[in-house]
């Protein structure tokens, strides 16, 4: 599978979860800043794909960074901060069930963090770390 | 900054105020600083991260735990005395000796004695011209290429990242 591959089906997850209430965006800050600006909130953020390949062993693997948020802000009262965590952690959970289903994904053990007010849109929700060992293709 | 690279900060960030935090609160540096008082100034560490900055905050008065109390220049309001007199009870110090009138020293005289001498010649550290190491002891050269390393790693990852969007 390619990093390419490997970031459509997320996006494919991703919308999946979503169905149609929030939008996915693949890339940095900078663009996400964008995409914010354009489409709102709730979004699914994943950075850019980053991995290792053992040209030998035929080994891949890939680096996720993937954030699931809504609109924070400093203001945001603890109850509402909670709320949104919780959403966002049974989304991300979700996710994580639907991504594991495809084919070629292996299990996933995932670093979940709370993150408050990231980018000035003071996206507000969890960040999930995982590495994924890649299906090598054999034929080219 | 990318979601990984903020996250790898922020895990930074927390390790550092808890290293920080911690020796802050249980290093006796020799001052006759309560145990309360280094609590307070342990709290008052914290970090900020934003887009452009990453720094480590803390009470002013933090410093001196690391080189030592000056000597005093202004007048105090007697809070010296105070500290010095919760850290004798604390520590469960005996006065020994006796005063000019052949009266046993109390606590509140020894603690006159010490904070007198904290106010004239400063804290220890101070004095011996010596870092007690509990800021420096975490915030170092080693640090600084640790963070180096980190950056470098992670930045290398967004540049190439904004050369490929450019590019496309």
């Amino acid at each position: 599978m390619t990093y390419a591959a490997l970031e459509d089906l997320i996006k494919q997850v991703a919308l999946g979860i979503l169905n149609g209430a929030g939008h996915f965006h693949c890339g940095n800050d900078e663009s996400l800043k964008q995409a914010v600006e354009d489409h709102g909130y709730p979004v699914i953020h994943l950075d850019p794909i980053a991995g290792t390949r053992n040209i030998e062993s035929g080994n891949k693997t890939a680096n996720i960074a993937l954030g699931f948020f809504e609109q924070g802000g400093e203001d945001t009262a603890s109850a509402e901060l909670q709320a949104i965590y919780k959403r966002q952690e049974l989304a991300s959970a979700e996710f994580l069930s639907m991504l594991q289903e495809e084919d070629g994904i292996g299990d996933i053990t995932v670093r979940d963090s709370l993150v408050r007010n990231y980018t000035v849109h003071q996206l507000t929700g969890i960040a999930c770390e995982f590495t994924l060992k890649l299906p090598i293709n054999l034929c080219f | 900054m990318l979601l990984a690279t903020k996250l790898r900060l922020d895990r930074l960030g927390e390790k550092l105020v808890s290293q920080l935090s911690e020796r802050i609160a249980t290093t006796d540096t020799g001052q006759y600083l309560p145990r309360a008082e280094r609590e307070k100034l342990a709290a008052s560490v914290g970090y900020e991260l934003t887009d452009t900055e990453f720094s480590i905050y803390g009470s002013e008065y933090l410093y001196t735990q690391e080189t030592g109390r000056r000597p005093t220049v202004n007048n105090g309001d007697g809070a010296v005395r105070r500290y010095v007199l919760a850290y004798i009870r604390e520590e469960g110090i005996e006065p020994r000796g006796q005063d000019r009138n052949g009266m046993p020293i109390d606590e509140g005289t020894l603690a006159y004695f010490i904070s007198r001498k904290l106010h004239e010649e400063g804290g220890k550290p101070w004095r011996n011209r010596q870092h007690t190491g509990v800021i420096s002891g975490v915030i170092n050269d080693k640090l600084i290429e640790q963070v180096e390393a980190l950056l470098t790693e992670a930045y290398t990852a967004e540049i190439a990242e904004y050369l490929l969007e450019a590019t496309a």
